[in-house]
């Protein structure tokens, strides 16, 4: 078995500290040509993005946003139509036969959908990478051996993928793309097909590898819970853009677009209740009350600022919706509250909810 | 007397056996690589090469589309060039060589297209040479309908070689032909027709009893005893 080889890497990362660079994306678009029945798509518009090593880097955004355009671009399965892509010094982008196959052996890649030979069982399958590098018999032999280990499946070498539960397929998947002993992982939603429990174990089967191998991780998510348990940085994706990017606590407990926000609180149940909803308007003039979100971070989270705010106006702040989250071991919460509708409440209570570190954010008014 | 007809029923099942195996696996051997390539050489594929993928369509969807009976005329000239004559059951390999290779080819093409992509995808990025992944990942894959593919065509080879017969070819088909329809000879019509269906029935079982043991897609049955 390797070594681990980014301890070190790992550790920085987890702490926010800036990493050696493992994945650097630069100026990256790529445009789908237009065809007799369809005008031509970019999916990628001027991308850039740096990884670094040891990092696991979340990418997130709307179906159509052009995150597995990106990822795709990584390992060279997609080639941009302008920009640079190096991955641990080597420029993808610009290569081609032998040299891209080598520079591929060094990117892992996992599929929501596993993608394992039917022909094959769990240990062929692991196998076959290491028969396109060339090795012989008794190599393979052994280093798929420790790998099958490494992801828990040794007692199903000799099964079929037909045979196999979901999580078993997805970890034969992680055994494989771990064979050629890649610096990077790359993820395409590979936990989407999973059931909660099955993705939790998965997902601690990949944090383990990125802390023990020193593996970089860039995955593809449409689940909160792969966002919060174990990505260091995560990028939003909207139209071929990054639209944000940061540290994972900052981007979650205060997304800076719109877009990013409301994708965000999509994804962690925090739309608003429907009755609320159905309410709101934007009509100032003919509202009673204004409905705000308040975020709180940090140690802010669990001061009693709420509390504070009700008993400094007096005023009959309701809440009508509160939530407490936690990243990394670090809580926010988000409390939506009805508030009164003049303006004078609003500049006080916004210097006051300053004080406290509470983002502050007006959803719409009720009557 | 009858045992002369049985003499004769037997040798010509033998030329059939000989005309059929001899002619598919000459079919084989030139149509599985066509297909694989028609497969996987269209633009943006594996082996991408356009021109060729085109030609090579064009030749196997003429021959395909040949009247078997015409192609056999058809080949006169170059059977007599490879064989040496056009009478007999080796002349008859090259007339059914020539018309299985392409269908050959198509069922192998189909079972490959079947082949999910996204298998093509993995190994791509594992670093598979184009070559490797039609060698480890396409074939094996593409097993189960190649083998359903191959044994369709043997089939098929079957009812031509019955045909060639009937243009001095030898075999089956030639028997029943001068016994059965010049002499009257009912009996001998029945019997080759009867050994025909059965020739076609074991060729079919054992062609899926072979796919089915090289699908590994299929979940294999946990008990033997498959009634409850
Ligand atoms: N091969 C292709 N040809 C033409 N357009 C494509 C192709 N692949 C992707 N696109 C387009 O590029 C855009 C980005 O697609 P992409 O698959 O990267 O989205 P995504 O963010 O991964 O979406 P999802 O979350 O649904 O997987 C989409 O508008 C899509 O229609
Ligand atoms: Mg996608």
């Amino acid at each position: 078995m390797s070594a681990p080889t980014f301890p070190e890497a790992s550790r920085r990362a987890a702490r926010g500290a800036r990493p050696a660079q493992m994945i650097r994306i630069e100026g990256v678009s790529r445009v789908y040509p237009a065809t007799k029945k369809s005008a031509a798509v970019a999916a990628l518009k001027d991308v850039d993005i740096a990884i670094g090593a040891g990092e696991i880097y979340g990418l997130i955004g709307r179906s159509g946003a052009g995150k597995s355009t990106l990822l795709r671009a990584i390992n060279g399965l997609e080639r941009p139509t302008a920009g640079r892509i190096s991955v641990d010094g080597a420029g993808i982008s610009a290569l081609d036969g032998e040299q891209l196959r080598a520079a591929r052996r060094k990117i892992g890649m996992i599929f929501q959908h596993f993608n394992l030979l039917s022909s094959r069982t769990t240990f062929d399958n692991v196998a076959l990478p290491l028969e396109f590098a060339g090795l012989d018999r008794k190599a393979i032999g052994m280093r798929v051996g420790t790998l099958l280990e490494l992801v828990g499946i040794s007692d199903k070498r000799h099964r079929y993928p037909v045979e196999l539960s979901g999580g078993e397929k997805q970890r034969v998947g992680i055994a494989r793309a771990l064979a050629t002993e890649p610096k990077v992982l790359l993820s395409d939603e590979a936990t989407s097909a999973l059931d909660p429990d099955t993705t939790r174990a998965i997902l601690a089967l990949l944090a383990d590898i990125n802390r023990t191998l020193g593996v970089t991780i860039v995955l593809i998510t449409h689940e909160m819970a792969v966002v919060k348990e174990i990505c260091h940085r995560v990028g939003v994706m909207e139209a071929g853009q990054v639209i944000e990017e940061g540290d994972v606590y900052d981007v979650v407990s205060r997304p800076r677009t719109d877009i990013a926000r409301s994708f965000l609180s999509a994804l962690s149940g925090r739309e608003l209740p429907r009755w609320l909803a159905e309410k709101l308007h934007p009509d100032r003039e003919r509202a009673l009350k204004a409905v705000l979100r308040l975020r709180f971070t940090g140690e802010k989270a669990t001061e009693p600022a709420i509390a504070r705010l009700a008993q400094k106006f007096g005023a009959d702040v309701a809440i009508l919706q509160a939530q407490v989250d936690e990243i990394g071991g670090r809580p926010f919460g988000s409390i939506v509250v009805a508030a009164p509708a003049d303006e004078e409440f609003d500049a006080a209570a916004h210097a006051f909810l300053a004080d406290y570190d509470v983002a502050v954010e007006r959803i719409g008014y009720v009557d | 007397m009858s045992t002369d007809i049985f003499e004769q029923v037997r040798d010509a099942l033998f030329e059939s056996l000989y005309m059929v195996s001899a002619a598919w696996a000459i079919a084989s051997l030139i149509g599985v690589p066509l297909g694989v390539f028609l497969a996987t050489s269209r633009k943006g594929e594996l082996l991408a090469a356009r021109r060729l993928n085109a030609c090579l369509n064009l030749i196997v969807n003429a021959t395909g589309s040949t009247p078997f009976i015409i192609l056999v005329v058809a080949l006169i000239p170059v059977t007599r060039f490879i064989v040496g004559t056009s009478i007999g059951a080796t002349a008859a390999i090259v007339p059914l060589s020539i018309a299985g290779a392409p269908y050959i080819a198509r069922v192998v093409e189909g079972a490959i297209r079947e082949v999910d992509h996204g298998l093509i995808e993995a190994s791509l990025a594992m670093g598979g040479t184009p070559l490797q992944i039609v060698r480890k990942v396409l074939l094996p894959e593409a097993l189960p309908g190649i083998a359903l593919g191959l044994t369709l065509v043997a089939v098929a080879l079957i009812a031509y070689s019955a045909m060639v017969g009937a243009v001095g070819g030898g075999g089956l088909g030639d028997l029943g032909i001068r016994y059965g329809y010049q002499r009257f000879r009912v009996d001998v019509m029945a019997i080759v027709i009867m050994i025909l269906i059965a020739l076609v029935q074991i060729v079919q079982m054992a062609g899926a009893a072979i796919a089915r043991m090289v699908n590994k897609r299929v979940r294999p049955a946990s008990g033997r005893s498959g009634r409850a």
